[in-house]
């Protein structure tokens, strides 16, 4: 694009990120409020970050959601990667459209219907819901999210790559831990990244799954938010803001450097 | 020649060895009942149009593919089941396929920390790589900041490091432009004459293979047409399509008319008088033979002024009809009074504003009965 941007661009540029950000700006903006109303200003303060770090129940989500998020992370990368390099590296097998669509299907499909089902399904399996649950949960989901992102890396994967590496003596494991892997490995990084944050923001499906003791950070704060809303809850989600926004970051910078290096 | 001959004139033990090979994919048949023997210290060239079985032949000595039928032999033992990852052969890639992660010397090191060297010796095995291929002070650096002449580089480096018996060659220089490429080449036939190395290269350029190989097997349908000498390919094709294939030509039909004098007379469609031809001692004709001339495009003269008749010379007059001018060649073609076109190539002795022929000149052709060979078909 070329040229100035005319005033219509910057309006509509103006006001469609004014509609995005500027809930979020508010929020930032009162967690460092020192009164108790949320909507007025009274000064600035830092003291419902102290009440935030001092509250146990919140601290507890909080490790709960980490430890969710870094369990099915890793677990969906790990399945992802196997689902995606079936996808990309198998050819043509009998039935591979329905296992594309069925890996793919729970990225369309509404949370609700994957909360839903997998409830049901514990449920009639009979297995107590609590951490474990979601974990499986979130696995099914951020499974479907990784094969996407390291399929889309394997697709463009030169395949005399790892020939070269077998022509040279490799065995296939040290083709794939030598060669393979590290070449996919920022897609791998991304996927775990998105992963991650996408654990980190679940309501729906946690709450579907959910049992006791297993309360998660949104699902903490959606219930003190009906409980009415106060600047503890302002701090906790400028927290969560920025972790998220920091993981999104990374996974883009990795991605960045990856394109740029190959 | 090095080859095919050991030194006491005894045939040499093959080092790579086709017997009756067959390969299929599905129903698609890429290699045909295909024999063959490379021998060692050749720069041998796989040469063919796209799909012609060459880069299968190629992938069947790295171990990528197996035969479907007959073996593969190595050093007089038989390939099959010995995996590309056991085989005393490398290869270097159409796209170098360099590890984007490792600088240059992890490249060339790779395949000496598969086979367990040490420290020391890698080292120093890398290093002597890098001065063959002059590539000492770029070391460090990634593939993605190296140049196309740099990457050939290092991949050729990094195929050779462990002294493999045979080097492959898939397509190597097609991706430098033609300067570099020709210089490269060059330094190919350098390398592999101080080496005393096994090459096989698969190009489908037969510039190229002429330029570098000692002998050229030139495919077509998985089949093998030719293999000989690049001279022999380019002077003695086989048949019309290696005729065609290797270089520019001029082809006519003939009819054997006279096989009693030193020289073959025959009746060409297009021609009043008949064609004298040297015979090879291979040939073989009796009156009546219909056979094909063939007649490279730079053995016939054009001149403006009628030649000089003598019993060894054909002449025919025609006149110019189109002028390509490449620099150091002019080619013309030139239609016949007798309504054939013939190509004519003469190089540029002259600069261009002294040159005395142009379009549409009344011109006479004539080329020498040694300068013709015919095929059967």
């Amino acid at each position: 694009m070329h040229g100035k941007t005319s005033w219509i661009n910057a309006t509509s540029l103006t006001l469609g990120f004014a509609f995005f950000y500027l809930p979020l700006l508010i929020l930032v903006v009162f967690s460092f409020n020192d009164g108790r109303l949320v909507t007025v200003w009274t000064g600035f303060s830092l003291r419902w970050y102290a009440e935030v770090l001092q509250n146990d129940e919140m601290l507890e989500a909080a490790w709960n959601t980490v430890r969710i998020a870094a369990l099915s992370s890793t677990m969906a990368v790990i399945l992802g990667s196997f689902a995606a390099i079936t996808l990309v590296r198998m050819g043509r097998f009998w039935g591979r459209t329905l296992f594309a669509g069925m890996i793919f299907a729970p990225l369309v499909m509404p949370v609700v219907i994957t909360g839903l089902s997998l409830l049901l399904l514990f449920v009639a399996l009979d297995i107590q819901r609590g951490f474990w649950t979601i974990v499986i949960a979130h696995t099914t989901f951020n499974l479907a999210l990784s094969a996407v992102v390291i399929a889309s890396r394997l697709v463009s994967f030169d395949r005399s790559l790892e020939e070269a590496a077998y022509d040279l003596g490799a065995s296939s494991f040290a083709t794939f831990t030598q060669v393979t892997l590290p070449i996919i490995s920022p897609a791998v990084v991304s996927a775990w990244l998105l992963s991650f944050t996408y654990s980190m923001d679940d309501l729906v499906i946690a709450a579907f799954t959910a049992g006791p003791g297993s309360t998660t950070l949104p699902m903490k704060l959606y219930s003190s938010v009906r409980l009415g809303v106060s600047p503890e809850i302002n701090a906790l989600s400028t927290i969560l803001i920025s972790v998220v926004a920091l993981g999104i970051c990374i996974a883009a910078y990795v991605d960045f450097r990856r394109d740029k290096n190959t | 020649m090095r080859h095919p001959t050991g030194s006491n004139g005894e045939p040499a033990q093959p080092l790579i060895r086709f017997d009756k090979v067959t390969k299929k994919y599905g129903t698609l048949t890429a290699i045909q009942d295909l024999s063959l023997d490379i021998y060692p210290g050749e720069f041998f060239a796989l040469l063919g149009p796209s799909g012609c079985g060459k880069t299968t032949l190629m992938r069947m000595i790295a171990g990528f593919e197996d035969a479907s039928a007959g073996s593969v032999l190595l050093n007089g033992q038989d390939m099959s089941g010995v995996p590309a990852n056991r085989r005393e052969v490398n290869m270097m890639f159409q796209s170098y396929a360099l590890f984007p992660h490792m600088s240059v010397e992890k490249n060339i090191a790779f395949g000496l920390k598969q086979d367990g060297w040490d420290k020391k010796a890698t080292r120093e095995r890398v290093d002597e790589m890098l001065s063959l291929v002059q590539m000492e002070t770029l070391a460090g650096r990634k593939p993605h900041q190296l140049s196309g002449g740099q990457r050939q580089r290092v991949a050729l480096a990094r195929s050779l490091a462990k002294k493999p018996k045979v080097l492959l060659l898939d397509e190597p220089l097609g991706a430098l432009d033609r300067k570099l490429r020709e210089e490269t080449q060059f330094e190919l036939v350098d390398l592999q004459e101080r080496l005393g190395l096994t090459f096989v290269i698969v190009t489908h350029d037969q510039e190229e293979a002429m330029t570098v190989a000692t002998r050229i097997a030139v495919m077509k349908g998985g089949q093998l047409l030719q293999v000989d000498e690049p001279a022999r390919i380019y002077e003695h094709p086989a048949n019309a399509f290696i005729a065609d294939f290797v270089g520019n030509v001029n082809m006519f039909d003939i009819t054997i008319a006279d096989t009693s004098g030193e020289l073959l007379s025959c009746s060409w469609d297009n021609g009043d008088t008949p064609m004298v031809i040297r015979p090879q001692p291979e040939d073989g004709y009796s009156v009546g033979d219909q056979a094909k001339m063939v007649l490279r495009p730079e053995k016939v003269h054009i001149t403006k002024a009628q030649p000089d008749a003598a019993h060894n010379i054909n002449m025919a007059p025609g006149e110019i009809e189109e002028i390509s001018y490449t620099g150091a060649t002019s080619t013309y073609l030139v239609r016949l009074n007798s309504g054939a076109l013939m190509r004519v190539q003469e190089a540029n002795r002259m600069l261009l504003d002294r040159r005395e022929l142009t379009w549409g000149d009344k011109v006479w052709l004539h080329w020498r009965a040694g300068a013709c060979v015919t095929v059967r078909d």
